[in-house]
């Protein structure tokens, strides 16, 4: 599983079993992808509330785990939606669906 | 910091699995054994089957949010540790943490915390909820303590209100913290109609003075005798010498100790550094000079050797009908304010003493006399204690050739039956009407039971004292009966009489629907045309007004029972 080195290392310290961070990780890979797939049809249904709420999930995901790039681009994508900027939402989804992509 | 073996049941929730399943991995070999939920009713229902030292939960979930958890967590328990893992860090304003702070007992941790700091904060917070714990239990314990303490106190003095064939006096004690260092003590001489008297107060207050001045009361038992008790400054010697041998530095007694002779109108007394004595005619008001040259003596136990003699204690004659009041310095420090800044004085105590003497009706005696003088300062308020405070009235004892009848009998069930008998005999024998006695003896015993069984509990009963006065009686009149005492207090509304057509039919329905809930009230409605209640400073004063022409009233139901 492509994690890159700073997250291993990370997680590493935080739970100091190999084995266990592999189990972590798969975790945050299918959390993540539903919290992504989530946000995805709560814009199709213009939702804001639901939305708000996936980025935020997203954020927790990814900080949890030591993703600090992917906290970062899901606390952009929470604000734009909280300031209902389109474009800046839609710009960190994208970042973060790159990035996502990138860890498997 | 943390307690060794110790472990803390935590239990989390948060929605989302890899949050729960992260933390689980962080809290591996450690003193914290966590139970997962992924919903809010899940732990609430694992909340109520198992116990928990700490609580973890997300802000933002599906169901109910974090601070609803929180509040549906308080209902049971209040001060449980609740700490809030989120990611809400990039909060626009204040209101998230202000939120959290609204508890005394919840805290934030970031969800990128890491393992580390997770444990530092659980750990932290966990010794602190163990200290909040502990604290709790200790002051806990020593308001029992207290409480017990308080009991015992009470036990050792004298009843709030006392007579005998000399004498009878009547005293409000208020401790500051639930136990006090103010002395009162009376040891009667047999035969005579003379005894000792002492009101003290040891310096400082609390558990200290308290201890100390049970000390000193068991050094009076022992050393009071026939020999010594005319002489003042003998008692004061000895006291004085044992407080100086064998209390810790620091600790003196003010006191005033007086040997009365009630049958010659004369006392002598020696102040060691009290308020002063204030003597008042019950008739006239007129206040009567105790100590008008100043003499007396320091407080006991200041120095090795009390500067004493005969020449330092105040003879003094008083008329029949003079009224004594004495009081600790604690009632000057009483204040209109917290901080002690706005106290009384003595012209204000004066006042208080001769404004409560108009209040009463001269049958009713000294019963509520402090009482009402420590109500009256409440109106004015000065209603914070800065000190413990006692306040006394004592008098001669009079004879009672007038046709009233009053009373002071311990509170048990056998007294106030034996009470009740004999104001029914007093009734019988003045007015020679037996059904108007027999209603007397009802109205009594169903009152006094009410204030036995019901008004006080089982601990303070013993040592409680019921006064009972009945004025004096003429045919075709009303008759008065007033009874004092410390139970807990009548609600008054509900025993006004409301106006009664038909007594007899009133009687028996009232009767069959409250009196076997033990009160009696109905009962008592229907024999008295008025009942007042009039509370002073806890003091519960009852006057029942029973008419004599109640015609309808002797046809007695067959359904009551005196039984």
């Amino acid at each position: 599983m492509p994690m890159n080195d700073a997250v291993h290392n990370y997680l590493l310290k935080q739970v100091g079993d190999e084995d266990l961070l592999q189990e972590i990780y798969a975790e945050f890979l299918t959390s993540f992808r539903t919290g992504l797939d989530a946000f995805r049809a709560a814009m199709e249904d213009q939702n804001q509330d639901r939305m708000r709420r996936a980025a935020h999930t997203l954020k927790g995901n990814a900080s949890i785990v030591g993703e600090t790039a992917m906290k970062q681009l899901a606390i952009d994508m929470e604000n734009g939606v909280i300031d209902q900027k389109h474009d800046v939402y839609q710009n960190a989804l994208d970042q973060l669906e790159d990035a996502f992509r990138k860890c498997l | 910091m943390r307690q060794e073996n110790r472990t803390y049941n935590v239990l989390m929730v948060d929605d989302e699995k890899l949050v729960c399943f992260t933390v689980a991995a962080f809290l591996r070999h450690t003193e914290f054994r966590l139970v997962t939920t992924n919903t809010v009713s899940e732990a609430l229902h694992r909340l109520q089957h198992s116990k928990f030292d700490i609580i973890i939960s997300d802000v933002v979930m599906e169901s109910l949010d974090g601070f609803a958890f929180r509040e549906e967590v308080r209902r049971a328990y209040p001060h449980l540790p609740f700490i809030f893992l989120t990611s809400m860090t990039n909060s626009s304003d204040n209101a998230f943490f202000l939120r959290i702070m609204d508890d005394l007992f919840s805290y934030y941790v970031p969800k990128d915390s890491g393992r580390e700091l997770l444990i530092r904060r659980l750990r932290q917070i966990a010794y602190a909820f163990d200290l909040h714990l502990q604290a709790h239990r200790q002051t806990q314990q020593i308001h029992e303590n207290l409480k017990l303490a308080s009991l015992v106190q009470h036990a050792v003095l004298p009843s709030w209100a006392y007579r005998s064939d000399a004498c009878e006096f009547s005293y409000l004690y208020r401790p500051l913290h639930k136990i006090s260092g103010d002395l009162v003590e009376y040891y009667p001489l047999k035969p005579g109609r003379s005894g000792l008297f002492i009101i003290g107060d040891i310096s400082g207050h609390g558990t200290q003075a308290a201890l100390s001045m049970m000390a000193v009361q068991s050094l009076l038992l022992l050393t009071v005798k026939e020999e010594n008790v005319t002489h003042p400054e003998e008692i004061a010697r000895i006291v004085n010498q044992f407080l100086y041998d064998h209390l810790p530095e620091m600790v003196y007694m003010c006191a005033l100790i007086v040997y009365w002779d009630f049958e010659h109108n004369l006392l002598r007394m020696l102040n060691a550094g009290q308020p002063e004595m204030i003597c008042l005619r019950a008739s006239t008001g007129e206040i009567l000079p105790v100590n008008p040259d100043g003499r007396g003596t320091t407080p006991l136990g200041m120095f090795q050797e009390l500067a004493v003699s005969a020449e330092d204690v105040v003879e003094m004659t008083f008329p029949d009908d003079a009224l004594f009041f004495t009081f600790t310095d604690g009632l000057l420090d009483l204040s209109r304010d917290e901080g002690g800044e706005q106290p009384m004085s003595i012209p204000g105590v004066l006042d208080i003493a001769r404004q409560s003497l108009a209040d009463i009706r001269p049958q009713d005696g000294l019963w509520s006399l402090p009482y009402r003088g420590f109500a009256r300062l409440a109106d004015a308020g000065f209603t914070h204690l800065q000190d413990d405070c006692t306040m006394l009235v004592i008098r001669k004892r009079l004879p009672e050739d007038d046709g009233s009848l009053t009373r002071c009998i311990p509170a048990d069930p056998v007294a106030a039956d034996r009470l009740a008998a004999e104001f029914s005999a007093h009734v019988e024998q003045i007015l020679h009407d037996s059904a108007l006695a027999t209603m007397v003896d009802l109205l009594l015993n169903e009152f006094l039971a009410n204030v036995v069984q019901h008004g006080l509990d089982t601990q303070t009963r013993r040592h409680e004292r019921l006064v009972v006065h009945c004025d004096p009686l003429q045919p075709g009149q009303d008759i008065r009966i007033v009874v004092w005492d410390h139970s807990r207090p009548w609600d008054s509304c509900r025993l006004r009489t409301p106006p009664i057509d038909e007594p007899n039919q009133r009687l028996d329905e009232l009767n069959s629907a409250n009196a076997i809930a033990g009160r009696g009230i109905p009962i008592m409605q229907v024999i008295a045309r008025d009942i007042i209640c009039n509370h002073y400073s806890r003091l519960n004063e009852t006057i029942f007004v029973i008419p004599q022409t109640g015609e309808e009233l002797m046809a007695f139901p067959a359904s009551l029972s005196l039984d």
